[in-house]
């Protein structure tokens, strides 16, 4: 009973992770956008390092929770 | 009745009674869908990729509706 | 913290998430949806408009790329990684040609039907990514202020699904007039063979039969007019039914988001994503059917 609420917690944790990355990225985009006056160059700067790093790590932690059956073959 | 809201009537008939064929005819794949699985249920990945197929053709025709509810709408 | 019960959890995890949409609501508001059907364009350099579905297009076509370059980097004959799973879409597709087409036709209809599939396919799910429709430049002074989106999805611009259609109706017409022969292509259309022979029956002097056959032969005229019509207007659906699916979705987020911040847009996305995939299975299975109607022989009388 215990697992399945801790599976359940990792990967609302992981949806909680891909939003919260983006819209901080995001965030820090629109507020160096505020302070310098650029138009949208850093909200997009912003954008893209928050999806790819929301994006990253979505892959190495599902990578860790996953694929621990498919390292053992042999090449 | 000034033409603002004709526009508006204009659009809720125009996706209102676009919508009822396709749905009735969507109904309809879907019952045929359902009898040939029934009698057949080996051969289930041809009959639901051929409904699928027939159901995106049924409801081209909604989406013809829509397209003209929405241009009633927001472009006219 | 102590051991809390099953429902407690439940209770804890619904209060925090209707506090974060209570928070949400109150200090990110959603402005009205504002649709406008035509792209808009956004800098015009030497009097080419440049709009914001093309930049999406451009972008849709460098993913791909890069995603086919990496994938095919160092290849080996056991595939694993990115390879494995681009060889494995490659694979689906492949199979899905060749159980409509058959397996002879199959192979030389799959280039221009997969990408036709690939590039409706990234587009469409690309177009669901943040910051699409909502990062942009404002236009208009005071209260009129218009966001004029950077990123728009391509396939909402009715250009793109009229390229596509206007690509598979060319290549639909090459494949039937190569393997037919020209004149025997358009005699599916012109139906005339009847009609005049027909009316040499009457000239030579067998009247009832000559009539029989020019009344058949109107008819076989007819059937061949319909037909080619409905070649014709097959490209008005197929831009329509792409256009329409994925504009009606973006607009249907747009009000859901506006209606319910957060929450209601959520199945919503689920559906667009589904929508996606079926209207790039459509749009290549359509094609793939109309080719193969095309290429079968016609029966002889």
């Amino acid at each position: 009973m215990v697992n399945r609420w801790a599976a359940a917690l990792r990967f609302t944790g992981i949806g909680f992770y891909i939003g919260g990355c983006i819209a901080g990225g995001v965030y820090l985009g629109v507020w160096l956008d505020d302070k310098y006056q650029k138009s949208p160059l850093f909200t997009l700067i912003g954008l893209g390092l928050g999806l790819f790093i929301a994006f990253y790590g979505t892959y190495r932690m599902l990578k860790s929770a996953l694929g621990q059956g498919n390292d053992k073959d042999d090449h | 009745m000034d033409p603002e809201s004709m526009k508006w009537i204009g659009a809720a008939i125009a996706i209102g009674a676009g919508a009822l064929g396709p749905g009735i005819g969507i109904g309809l794949l879907g019952y045929g869908a359902m009898t040939a699985l029934g009698r057949n249920p080996e051969a289930r990945g041809p009959i639901m990729t051929n409904m699928i197929l027939a159901i995106a053709f049924a409801e081209a025709i909604a989406i013809y509706a829509l397209i003209v509810a929405i241009l009633l709408i927001f472009v006219a | 913290m102590a051991r809390l019960s099953r429902w407690q959890k439940i209770g804890l995890i619904t209060l925090v998430a209707l506090l974060l949409l209570v928070l949400g609501c109150l200090y990110f508001p959603v402005p009205k949806p504002h649709v406008e059907l035509a792209p808009e364009k956004l800098w015009t350099p030497g009097g080419f408009p440049i709009t914001n579905t093309m930049i999406t297009a451009w972008l849709t076509i460098v993913v791909l790329g890069l995603l086919c370059y990496f994938a095919t980097r160092r290849m080996k004959l056991v595939p694993t990684g990115l390879q494995n799973v681009v060889e494995y879409a490659v694979e689906m597709l492949i199979n899905f040609t060749e159980n409509v087409a058959g397996k002879e036709h199959g192979r030389k209809f799959f280039p221009v039907v997969a990408t036709i599939f690939i590039f409706v396919i990234a587009n469409a799910w690309l177009s669901l990514l943040p910051g699409f429709m909502s990062i942009g430049f404002w236009h208009g002074e005071g209260e009129e202020q218009v966001l004029v989106p950077l990123f728009r999805g391509a396939n909402t611009d009715v250009n793109v699904p009229l390229a596509l259609a206007l690509i598979s109706f060319v290549f639909v017409e090459y494949w039937g007039i190569r393997s037919h022969g020209f004149l025997r292509y358009v005699r599916k259309f012109a139906n005339v063979g009847r009609l005049f022979s027909g009316v040499r029956q009457v000239m030579r002097g067998h009247i009832r039969s000559g009539m029989g056959s020019i009344f058949n032969g109107i008819i076989d005229a007819f059937v061949g007019l319909v037909e080619f019509i409905s070649e014709v207007v097959r490209i008005v659906s197929f831009t329509f039914r792409l256009f329409g699916n994925m504009t009606a979705g973006e607009i249907l987020i747009f009000s859901m988001l506006f209606l319910i911040p957060w929450v209601a847009a959520l199945p919503f996305y689920g559906l667009e994503v589904f929508i996606g995939f079926v209207q790039a299975l459509i749009f290549c299975g359509l094609t793939l059917v109309f080719l193969v109607i095309a290429v079968t022989p016609h029966e002889e009388h």
